[in-house]
């Protein structure tokens, strides 16, 4: 590390707005090479700290360098994938406020693709620990990162921006929990070894259900699925009898007209003695009759209905994005005060200290 | 104003105050688990307990001359039970529910007028009381509490079911525990109820017959009905919904039973 007197702290990177997928797939950094990664940028001379952030959304340096290094920070990323792979591309960079307030907008996940995602914030969390480790970290971007966790948690505590299934199996999932508390005591069916049944029954199976069956005319299909999922598969007509068993049951197969009726839902209902059954049918044509939804203790959506809640959820992030913005202004804002009253003491030359222009 | 009707009052002001902090911080968006409103109950409920101890005092005996000093009495055991229950049992959002009754029960209890001189005077010709009558009075009042929670949670059962069944993930729907917590709260209130009455009504046969006593005909209708309830849902099982409106309706009918009793 080199000498941190005259030193700002720099952002520069591309992200899912500024750069196509392809080209972000090619710069993607895996989390083991992180640190080694960062060794490159403050090997050269100016640099002294940095941070990688390295998503399937985004490639982000965080680095403290010379003042005079901000014209030409794309040097960053020169020496991690040479002159030529880095020509021409879009980076948008940042210094002072501006940098702080793009971190912590990155952390909340009010810059993602998927708006107040909350996976965002461990990933930029396992970025710092990665250049932390590899010493490659120190008083400033630890200052800095530290603090924005902070911030992140807040904004996230203190608004709906995580509120609202955007996908269809966390509309699932959301209401499965609404329904049965805790999903370990449910048993899962799916009917039909489709993709979209799949992708919802892993979302359910992720948060631990006590077991899982998979029923399709194509018993082969259900089998693979089955040992995928650690699950049992039953043929079709077996799993139809056995519908009393489920608490869960995902129905997504080709059947061009409703597989469950009104009249044979009833029976499975009253053997399971009060015990309600979610359904959520996802196929198209739907499997299930919608006059299912009238039996007492059967509640079921399809797709429509699951898209209109990851709708509305969305909906109601986009309006949180302004409430989120403030709050990070006021956390900054504080910041900059307490870094600055705390620093003056341990920081005689306050001028050279990267944050105190926060 | 009496010291009895001034613990009524400030009982009401902290019900009041908890269901209000309650609903704005719903409203905001930042409802939590909150020690606010548990505290707001808990010292709502010390003054009933205090307007309940001065009544006993004047009337030497349990305060349950009238049919306000009864409504009062289930509402005190009503909140003694959310205290007991419903935090641990993370059900925290029915003191939301439960402060709004109670806060009713409060306000008109506090404003019909009370005649202090003739129920001292009533309570010197009473002489001493029957420990049986005692308690046959409090365990009786406190199942009618226990039942009267159980229609809260299946009130909040069938708002949460509202919600799931028309997909509508908004505040209340986060906030709401799940269904099936719920109904599990509805049966065990309900069966915890049963239980105390039925201990009531044995307490009741056990008390020396005069000529002033009230009939015991209600109460053994309503512990039949809380009783099937419960020996159908727990022996047949009850799609859960059903079991709410049951708690809700069984409810309403013990409170007109308390007419005929008082």
């Amino acid at each position: 590390m080199g000498d941190t007197n005259l030193a700002e702290i720099f952002c520069v990177g591309i992200n899912h707005e500024s750069a196509p997928v392809s080209v972000r797939e090619q710069m993607a950094i895996p989390e083991t090479k992180l640190g080694e990664k960062c060794s490159l940028i403050t090997n050269e001379e100016g640099f002294y700290e940095a941070v990688i952030i390295s998503t399937c959304n985004r490639i982000e340096i965080y680095t403290v360098a010379n003042p005079d290094k901000y014209s030409k920070i794309d040097e960053c990323f020169t020496c991690l994938y040479g002159a030529e792979e880095i020509e021409s591309l879009p980076f948008y960079k940042f210094r002072g406020p501006e940098m702080m307030k793009h971190l912590c907008r990155v952390a909340s996940g009010l810059d993602s693709m998927i708006l107040g995602e909350t996976e965002i914030l461990g990933q930029v969390k396992k970025s710092y620990a990665a250049a932390h480790l590899a010493g490659q970290t120190s008083r400033y971007l630890n200052k800095l990162f530290q603090n924005v966790f902070k911030i992140a948690k807040f904004v996230r505590t203190n608004s709906k921006i995580t509120r609202g299934a955007t996908s269809v199996g966390a509309a699932g999932v959301d209401l499965a929990e609404k329904i049965f508390g805790n999903l370990q005591d449910c048993n899962v069916m799916i009917l039909g070894a489709g993709q979209m049944g799949e992708m919802v029954a892993k979302t359910l199976a992720g948060r631990g259900v006590k077991g899982l069956v998979v029923s399709s005319r194509s018993h082969d299909k259900a089998v693979i699925l089955a040992e995928e999922m650690d699950g049992k598969a039953y043929e079709f007509e077996q799993g139809l009898a056995r519908l009393f068993e489920a608490d869960i049951l995902i129905t997504a197969t080709s059947s061009p007209h409703a597989l469950l009726t009104k009249e044979q839902i009833g029976p499975a209902v009253r053997k399971r003695r009060g015990r309600p059954l979610f359904i959520i049918d996802i196929a198209v044509p739907r499997d299930v009759d919608e006059r299912v939804a009238g039996v007492p203790g059967v509640y079921l959506y399809d797709m429509d209905a699951l898209q209109k809640i990851t709708a509305s959820a969305h909906a109601r992030r986009e309006e949180q994005i302004i409430i989120c913005e403030n709050l990070i202004s006021k956390e900054i804002a504080k910041l900059e005060f307490d870094i600055i009253s705390r620093d003056s003491q341990k920081y005689p030359d306050q001028g050279n200290d990267p944050l105190a222009t926060v | 104003m009496d010291r009895d009707r001034l613990f009524l009052v400030c009982a009401a002001v902290f019900f009041c105050g908890g269901f209000l902090y309650a609903i704005t911080s719903l409203r905001s968006g930042h409802y939590k688990n909150s020690k606010w409103n548990f505290l707001a109950m808990f010292l709502g409920m010390i003054f009933q307990s205090m307007f309940l101890a001065e009544r006993g005092q004047i009337h030497g005996r349990c305060p349950v001359t009238n049919l306000l000093e009864i409504l009062v009495f289930v509402s005190w055991s009503m909140v003694i039970i959310y205290l007991l229950f419903g935090s641990s049992y993370r059900l925290s959002l029915m003191g939301v529910f439960t402060s709004p009754l109670v806060l009713i029960i409060c306000i008109v209890a506090a404003l019909v007028p009370f005649d202090k001189g003739l129920a001292i005077k009533s309570a010197a010709n009473l002489g001493g009381t029957e420990t049986w009558t005692e308690f046959h009075i409090g365990v009786s009042l406190i199942s009618y509490g226990s039942f009267g929670m159980a229609c809260v949670a299946g009130l909040m059962f069938l708002l949460q079911e509202k919600n799931v069944r028309s997909a509508k993930l908004e505040t209340l729907f986060y906030h709401l525990p799940p269904m099936h917590n719920l109904s599990k709260a509805v049966f065990r209130l309900m069966f915890f109820g049963v239980i105390l009455l039925a201990a009531g009504i044995f307490s009741a046969e056990k008390i020396p017959p005069k000529g002033d006593s009230h009939p015991l005909w209600p109460l053994y209708a309503i512990w039949i009905l809380y009783a099937v309830i419960c020996l159908v849902g727990f022996f047949r099982g009850m799609v859960a919904r059903r079991l709410s409106q049951f708690a809700v309706f069984a409810f309403i009918v013990s409170l007109l039973s308390l007419l005929i009793i008082s």
